[in-house]
Parts: C-alpha cells; structure tokens; sequence
C-alpha cells in the first residue's frame, strides 16, 4: 500500500520514467505488469491454483519467464503469453513483481 | 489504517500535482480534480473506475450501475451443467468505495456529449470531463424471426448474460425427458464469448450423460467451424461424450416458431425440447444516442486503439463489448482494455502522451466437465505503423483439456472478479 501510492505520488508528478530506471516507477512497467495481475491476482497476489508473482525474487522470475518464452519450461498458457513481451520488458516485469509484497 | 494514509497522500499528491501545473499545460482549471464518469460496472467499467483512483487518487470517479450486485457471465456455464451453484456467480461491489469510487444505483438513459453530461432514469444530470461507456451489449433480436414472442413465453433463453436466463435454462435441461433434443444456436461473428456456447454443450452433454443419456445436443453454429479452442472441444466430445453432441457449423439461424418448436436456419429445420439461441448482439442503444455506435453497420463504437476514446464524439471513451476491433468480446479483454483507458485518461489528464504500444492479453478456460478445462492465451500488441492490435507468435489454444487447466481455470475467475471488483 505505501509502495503503491508513492508510486501514484512519483508518477502524479511525472517523475517516474525521467528520474529512476527502476521498473516499479515506470508507468508502461505498471500498465504492462497489470495484464498479468487479471490471472495472477491483483498485485500480484494469487487467490488459487495460478502462482503468485509478488516477492519473489527478481531473477528467478525471469529466468522463468524466458525458459516459458523459449518452451524450454512445461507451461500450459505461459508459453503463449511470454512471446507476447520483449526480453527487455521480461526483465522489468520481473523487478516489478519483485518488489511487491 | 490504509483509508487514513490514502487521504493523507492524497493531500500530499494534490500538492506534487500542482506544483507541476506547467507540466500539464492544456489541462483546464476546473480539472484541478478532474471527474470521470463510468457507465456500467462489469469487467470493463468496475475495473476502470478501480484503476483510475488506484493509479491517480487526485482523479474523481462516479461509477453508475443499476444492478445491486455483479453476476458474473464466466463460470455461468457450471450452473446450468448443475455442478455450480448461482450464488457463485454473484459478487458484492462493496469493495470498489473503498478506493473512493462513488457508486451510483441508476440507469443512465442518455449522454450530451457537447455539454459532458450523462441523464439518468431516476432524473439525475451528472457532469463530467471524461465518460467512460462500459455497457456491454444489446441483443439485436430481429436477427431471429419470432424471438420477442418466443422469449415473452420463456420458451428460448440466450443465457449469455448471467442471470435469470441462466437458471432458467438450467430448470429447463432438468425438466426435459431423456431422449430429448437441446438445440444450442450460436451468431456469426462478432459477438461474445465465442467459445461460450462450445463450452454449454460441453456442460449440457455432461449433465445427460449422467441423467438422461439418451439425449441429444444439436449446434447449429453461425461460424465455419468449432472455431475457438476447436481441437480441444472436438477431441473432448470424442473422449467424453461420443455421438451426443451434433456440430452443424455454417449454420446460421433465422427463425423459431416456439408454437411447434422448430429452430430454422438458413439450411434446415429442427425441432427440439430445449431452445438455447444466441442472437447477434451490438453496442446498446445508449451508445447510438451518444453517437458513438458509429460503424457502417451501426453495430459497434470505432475507438482510437491507445486512449479508447470514441473517433466520433470527443472525451468518451468505450471499453469491453461495444468496442469495434479484432480483439475477443471477453471478460479477459474488457478488463485489460480497462486499464489501459486508464492510464490514457491519467496521461491525458496531465498533458502526457498516452503508451503508444499498448498490450492485451487474453486468456479464456472452458470447462468440458466438472474436473476439466481448455485454455485459451493470446496477446495482442498494438502496431502504431499498421494501426491494428497484432496477435503475438505462439497464441492460441491448447489442443487437449486437462484437468490442471480445470485448476487454473478455477483461479482465473477467483483472481479476475478480484482484480475488477477489489
């Protein structure tokens, strides 16, 4: 909650994508990682079955997320979902969720 | 605790937003706290509304709704194969205040969009800067000779909008005799949750093949073929419930007499016990009057594909079913294109360029029995050079149901009623 309205604070102010490269104050990061929340629940924070992403660690996420990318890690949709995203955007996905609770 | 430290950020960020004032520099004075307007509060509107206060608390949101209550389309299927109960679907909006939503019970009967006002039955005019039209769809009954009398004598239903139709259809399975025939007609596209009547049969066929084995289920399908997750719903109804289930696609329906029971298509006539037509549907009557159903068949509402603002009437915006485009009329998609209307609004709020390349994602689980499910996943990236939202490579559906995918299926509708209602 605190993280999440600094965050309305930095981008109300339109500070996020001049002054920090870090993915959580970067409107586009928010927007892309909030296509993700619809399954994986709102911030990041599963209710069921589909994993949570909030606090898990930064590279495990994305080494994760490349393998799906690459079908070199059994997925049923993450396979069809990570060819959506850039190896770039993967990336800041993964510091986003890394830094929710 | 949280409501208290929102307030006083709020305060707090009114003052960063003013002490950037120059930034926005075609923001008017009297959007210091600019008010938007949400019409109808599903997967697109409720979610909207949400982000909007989540994403920019100095933003003021008035949701109107006439329902009490949400009733979920997704998983109304599992009622009418009896393995779910109504109760399931149904979902309070008692969260979405606590964002500082102001919902309001009302039906909005028309919208001026010169004077930024929207009317409502009850008599009230609200004003606003920026309306956000999230009305989902109207049936476009005329497409189905003898409907209207049909349905006044509730001997169809179309059980796509989840509510008294959905039980009703459900009583109706229940009451029919073994050896009977459910007919399930689907429109050509676009409509709706393409993969929904698929999923009915699926869910029907389950039903008779526990109670009333000799029955029969007959499609008669508007499309050329089992054409969303096909593979998955054909081997299903091979493995599940051989010979129950009669595919009849290019199959599209022009008439019921509800007198003899006979279904006629543009092929064929057939009588049957149970009558499921799905009509074609079309933005609501409420986006004609505002003037943005505005296609060349006055069916859909053309949008700009980065903010989702009309492209006939300026500061209303449109998302989920109304919206003229390639992308699936689903719950998943309504509540993306939700967020990205958001953040558009936020941006133009504050003289920013809105994301320029917006993504979707769309992932759909059909269940074919009470322990397994199909899934769908696609994304769709907006191309600024060819001005279309693009599928990405490796999309599509899986070719066998399972019950893993029953699983997260499941969790899909936990997680996505939590994402759009909080």
């Amino acid at each position: 909650m605190i993280r999440r309205s600094f965050l309305a604070i930095a981008v109300l102010a339109g500070l996020g994508p001049c002054l920090s490269a870090q993915a959580s104050d970067n409107p586009r990061v928010r927007l892309l990682a909030s296509t993700c929340v619809t399954c994986h629940g709102p911030g990041g924070q599963s209710l069921g079955a589909v994993p949570s992403l909030a606090g898990q660690e930064k590279a495990y996420l994305q080494e994760a997320m490349m393998e799906q990318r690459a079908g070199k890690r059994e997925t049923t949709v993450m396979r069809k979902y990570m060819n959506g995203f850039t190896p770039e955007e993967i990336g800041q996905l993964a510091e986003y969720f890394s830094k929710l609770k | 605790m949280s409501l208290n430290r929102r307030d006083f950020l709020k305060s707090s960020a009114a003052t960063f937003a003013a002490s950037i004032a120059p930034l926005a520099a075609h923001a008017k004075a009297s959007q210091a706290q600019p008010h938007v307007v949400v019409v109808g509060a599903g997967f697109g509107g409720a979610t909207c509304a949400k982000y909007l206060r989540m994403w920019d608390p100095n933003i003021k949101v008035t949701l109107i709704e006439p329902n009490e209550k949400f009733t979920s389309c997704p998983m109304s299927n599992w009622v009418i194969g009896g393995f779910q109960t109504f109760d399931a679907l149904v979902k309070s909006y008692d969260n979405l205040p606590k964002y500082g939503i102001k919902m309001v019970k009302d039906w909005v009967t028309g919208v001026d969009g010169e004077k930024r006002l929207v009317m409502t039955k009850s008599g009230k005019k609200i004003a606003y800067d920026r309306l956000v039209l999230a009305p989902g769809m109207e049936w476009a009954t005329e497409s189905v000779q003898g409907w209207d009398e049909a349905y006044a004598a509730k001997k169809v239903v179309h059980s796509f909008r989840a509510g008294p139709d959905t039980l009703l259809l459900r009583k109706q399975l229940e009451a029919m005799p073994d050896g009977g025939v459910f007919l399930i007609a689907s429109p050509p596209p676009p409509g709706r949750c393409v993969s929904g009547p698929y999923e009915r049969a699926s869910v029907a066929a389950h039903y008779f093949k526990q109670h009333k084995p000799k029955s029969k289920i007959i499609m008669l399908d508007g499309h050329f073929d089992v054409v969303s997750k096909g593979p998955m719903f054909k081997a299903a109804w091979k493995e599940l419930y051989p010979g129950m289930i009669d595919h009849r696609p290019n199959n599209m329906v022009t008439a019921f007499n509800h007198k003899t029971m006979v279904v006629s298509s543009e092929f064929e006539d057939v009588k049957a016990d149970v009558v499921n037509i799905i009509p074609w549907q079309r933005a609501p009557k409420l986006c004609k009057d505002a003037g943005v159903r505005n296609d060349a068949l006055d069916r859909w509402c053309g949008i700009d594909n980065i903010t989702y603002e009309s492209t006939s009437v300026p500061n209303i915006h449109i998302v989920g079913d109304p919206v003229l485009s390639n992308m699936p009329k689903s719950a998943h998609v309504s509540n993306n294109q939700a967020k990205i209307c958001a953040a558009a609004i936020i941006d133009l709020f504050n003289g920013r360029q809105p994301e320029p390349v917006p993504v979707i994602g769309s992932t759909s689980y059909s269940v074919t029995s009470d322990k397994t499910s199909g899934a769908i996943a696609v994304v769709m990236r907006y191309s600024p050079e060819k001005k279309v939202y693009e599928r990405q490579p490796t999309g599509g559906a899986n070719p066998l149901h399972s019950e893993l995918d029953f699983a997260y299926g499941q969790s899909w509708h936990d997680n996505i009623w939590a994402d759009t209602l909080g």
